[in-house]
């Protein structure tokens, strides 16, 4: 099979045929961009790891409700999207203490400590105080740089619920921030 | 006050937006790990699709055995209910002829 010339529906097809090669070749493609968002979420390599295969698992399950009214990177966005939300509403409890992925690498570099990898350590404390929902509302808008309408489609939810959620995800931002002072 | 906090909200977003995270090291030799956990998937859920097949003839005993238990106790009312129905017209009737004796 010429990867190259091979298109995603192809891929798809041969996939719901029982070809499990086409779907490692499908999450080949677009792991990167599944990977980049889930780093926001996870804490750690392991985390990530277990929630991008929870997504490419849910991916493949429903694979057969892909219509191809959209490209399927937007399907696989959604399923990802719901990935993380699930992931935060599982993980809340215990992520008040703990910093992300993204921090922790920063954290190694030490000779690239800069007032960047601090910032980020100082949103990730306060990202750990807001709800699931809040977190996912304003990792997509603020850091992912998603417009509203993109992120009512990717969540399922109304333009109204997320620019209330994320004026809401910015107050608690705030507050956390102002009390770590 | 307000205002200052948006600010610094707002460089802590940028900063994060800036500095992308780096996911070489979990996306090395994703694919074979996440195949692997598809074919422990496809096992789990062929496992219960065949213990369903050899529970079919168990079902389908058992929704018989019930269905003629049913029919059973049903023939049984209705046998029941249609004396009581005829009793009781007979009763009524009677009575009713009773009260229409011209000697009453």
């Amino acid at each position: 099979m010429d990867s190259a010339a091979t298109t995603d529906e192809t891929l798809i097809r041969s996939t719901l045929s029982g070809d499990d090669s086409a779907f490692a070749e499908l999450a080949r493609r677009h792991k990167p961009k599944i990977f980049k968002m889930a780093a926001r979420f996870a804490r750690n390599d392991h985390e990530l790891d277990d929630l991008c295969q929870e997504i490419f698992i849910r991916a493949w399950k429903n694979l057969a409700g892909f219509r191809g009214d959209a490209p399927f990177e937007h399907w696989l966005s959604r399923c990802a999207v719901r990935g993380c939300y699930d992931f935060l509403r599982k993980h809340r409890r215990s992520r008040t203490q703990d910093v992300p992925l993204e921090s922790q690498h920063h954290e190694l570099c030490s000779d690239q400590k800069t007032d960047g990898g601090h910032a980020r350590e100082v949103l990730a404390f306060a990202m750990a105080k807001i709800s699931a929902e809040e977190q996912l509302v304003i990792t997509l808008l603020e850091i992912e740089e998603k417009a509203v309408r993109e992120i009512a489609g990717l969540t399922g939810w109304s333009e109204s619920n997320v620019k209330v959620r994320a004026f809401r995800a910015r107050q608690s931002l705030k507050r956390a921030l102002e009390k770590k002072r | 006050m307000s205002d200052n906090s948006d600010r610094q909200l707002d460089d802590l977003f940028r900063a994060s937006r800036t500095m992308p995270p780096d996911t070489a090291r979990a996306e090395f030799g994703f694919e074979t790990r996440l195949m692997a956990r598809i074919l422990e998937e496809r096992e789990q859920s062929g496992w219960l699709a065949a213990w369903a097949w050899k529970l079919c003839p168990v079902f389908a005993c058992v929704v018989v055995a019930l269905t003629v238990w049913v029919l059973g106790t049903t023939a049984d009312t209705v046998s029941d209910l249609r004396d009581a129905v005829v009793g009781a017209s007979t009763d009524e009737v009677a009575l009713a002829q009773y009260f229409n004796e011209p000697n009453l």
